[in-house]
């Protein structure tokens, strides 16, 4: 739980407030699970959903980082196999709120657009956007990383 | 692997599992909030019994389900040294004993419910105890998870204790049923809320009977009849929907309905001659006409009927894609009617307003219409998300006349009309 926090807040001080929101919506709900799934995936979709309506409730500011859009998308993988977990944690923590969300939602939490689409009141197109916004943007710092690294 | 977006792949296969302990004034946090919120004195009466039934189907559940996964765990169990008591031991358990308390204090709370259903030879006092940790032969370090395993092998179910020794053992076991791709879902998760705005044009047909078999109120009924002539309609729903995930839904709101009539009737009539001089040939006048015109003077009154009701709607819907189709229907509570207007009299040949045959003790109409019905079937649209347009074909009527009992004519309408509006999920 935590670590899914972590990939949808801020901060740490931020992640631990949705820790404890989700925690006490697993505690106040554990009569309604129906064992019909996972109790991992049961707890780790209140997670989500109370870091979305977190989102949502906060109603971010927008977040100009000035980066340009002009990097390839072929890297590869292989590259990044020294990165540590809490490295790419951190980098998830610096993308724009907006991107961070449908990110995490699409390529971690596997969810498609239409899905995101409904969860956050935004159009597909919108969703699809963030996302290859959030992708470059990752890819850039990525780069950076690999150049610092060699 | 997924070669078009690797960085997808990356952060996923990196991040889908990765775990994260979580700082100790956390937990001390949640329960502080707990004690706070008022939850620390434990769950409902209800949330107990569904955590009860809950667990009495986890223990229900065969033993054979148990065993492949636990069964290399049971033979290192059996190969190690006699277990000990927790207490005994310094095992790491300092970070997990706030959650643990947590789920513990479910347990306690359960514990009432649960003995009346659990097998004779298991108590809850067993099924609470602190999980013993297990010596590792190798280099005697105490290994928590083991210990729990240990206590899941199906090889002590019929002579230790319950299974479920902790919460933790509780979460692991609750892990070991099959993973779906989607996660579970809530029972009360399934029910919707949308607010619906509408507005339509409505066409009433009216039936005018005489209350009586007599000639005066037969006469009076086609009087009536001609003399009022329908107009325009409309109404006006704001309802609040629940839809359940099975597709029933609820509705109710305000409804504003009027109908609008003209009562045409003659005020005066003028009579008018005209002398016309015959000329003759000569130019002479050679006779005197005398022309006779009749002119009436028409009025017209309009009448209007307010309602206010409040619809009582049950239905079922199906979405499909982004439509969804609805038939619903149900009461209506009328709260409110009002009238305006005026209508002739049995015995008299002039029109006399509503409120004046009220003043004079003798209403025309109801206060109150009492209960009707209505019945729609609706179309809507999803336009965004959360928003859809609407469009409801419905009819509806109140059974009771709009006149009172002393009035010789019963007076009822139906309704029907097209409403078209949106539908706002909240």
């Amino acid at each position: 739980m935590m670590a899914v926090c972590l990939r949808y807040a801020r901060s740490r001080e931020e992640a631990e407030d949705l820790l404890q929101d989700a925690f006490i919506k697993v505690f106040d709900g554990i009569g309604d699970f129906q064992f019909k799934g996972s109790l991992e995936g049961w707890i780790r979709k209140i997670t989500v959903n109370t870091a979305l309506r977190h989102y949502k409730r906060s109603s971010f500011r927008p977040e100009h980082n000035g980066v340009e859009w002009d990097i390839e998308m072929a890297e590869e993988p292989d590259v990044y196999g020294q990165l540590e977990e809490e490295d790419l944690m951190r980098l998830i923590a610096r993308l724009p709120d907006g991107y961070r969300v449908v990110f995490n939602l699409y390529a971690i939490e596997g969810y498609s657009h239409k899905e995101i689409a409904d969860m956050l009141g935004i159009q597909e197109s919108t969703s699809r956007s963030q996302l290859v916004k959030a992708r470059k943007m990752l890819q850039i710092w990525l780069t950076e990383n690999k150049k610092i690294a060699v | 692997m997924n070669r078009r977006y690797p960085v997808d792949e990356l952060f996923r296969s990196r991040l889908e599992h990765h775990s994260v302990e979580p700082p100790m004034q956390v937990w001390q946090r949640i329960e502080e909030s707990r004690r706070r919120a008022g939850i620390a004195a434990g769950p409902s009466r209800l949330s107990i019994l569904w955590i009860a039934a809950c667990t009495v189907a986890v223990l229900a559940i065969p033993r054979s389900e148990w065993t492949p996964r636990l069964a290399p765990v049971v033979q290192a169990a059996a190969t190690a040294p006699a277990a000990t008591p927790a207490a005994e031991i310094p095992v790491r358990q300092e970070a997990r004993m706030e959650p643990a308390g947590i789920l513990r204090d479910v347990m306690q709370q359960v514990a009432p419910v649960l003995s009346a259903s659990l097998p004779a030879r298991m108590s809850i006092k067993d099924a609470l105890e602190p999980v013993p940790a297990v010596i590792d032969a190798a280099n005697g370090e105490a290994r928590q998870e083991e210990a729990i395993a240990a206590n899941d092998a199906p090889a002590t179910w019929n002579a230790d204790p319950l299974p479920v020794r902790s919460d933790i053992g509780l979460l692991q076991r609750a892990r070991s049923f099959p993973e779906a791709s989607k996660c579970a879902t809530f029972k009360n998760m399934g029910v919707r809320f949308h607010v619906e705005l509408t507005a339509s044009p409505d066409l009433a047909f009216r039936r005018l009977a005489p209350a009586g078999d007599t000639p005066e109120e037969i006469a009076y009924a086609e009087k009536r009849e001609q003399s009022e002539q329908p107009l325009y309609n409309y109404s006006f729903n704001a309802r609040i929907a629940a839809s359940t995930r099975f597709g029933l839904s609820l509705r109710t709101g305000v409804q504003y309905a009027q109908i609008n009539e003209q009562l045409r009737f003659v005020t005066e009539t003028e009579q008018r001659f005209t002398i016309i001089n015959i000329i003759g040939p000569g130019g002479n006048v050679v006779g005197v006409d005398t022309v006779y015109e009749t002119i009436f003077r028409e009025k017209t009154i309009r009448n209007r009927y307010r309602m206010l009701n409040v619809p009582l709607l049950a239905g079922y819907e199906v979405p499909v894609k982004r439509w969804l189709f609805s038939a619903h229907g149900g009461a209506l509570v009328n709260i409110l009617f009002r009238q305006q207007g005026s209508m002739f009299q049995p015995q008299g040949e002039m029109p006399v307003d509503f409120s004046l045959l009220e003043q004079e003790g003798v209403p025309a109409f109801e206060k109150h219409l009492g209960i009707g019905w209505y019945a729609g079937a609706g179309v809507a649209y999803k336009l965004r998300p959360k928003l859809q347009i609407m469009v409801e074909p419905h009819l509806r009527a109140f059974p009771r006349s709009f006149t009172g009992p002393q009035h010789p004519v019963r007076q009822n309408y139906t309704q029907g009309g097209v409403a078209l509006g949106l539908r706002y999920q909240i």
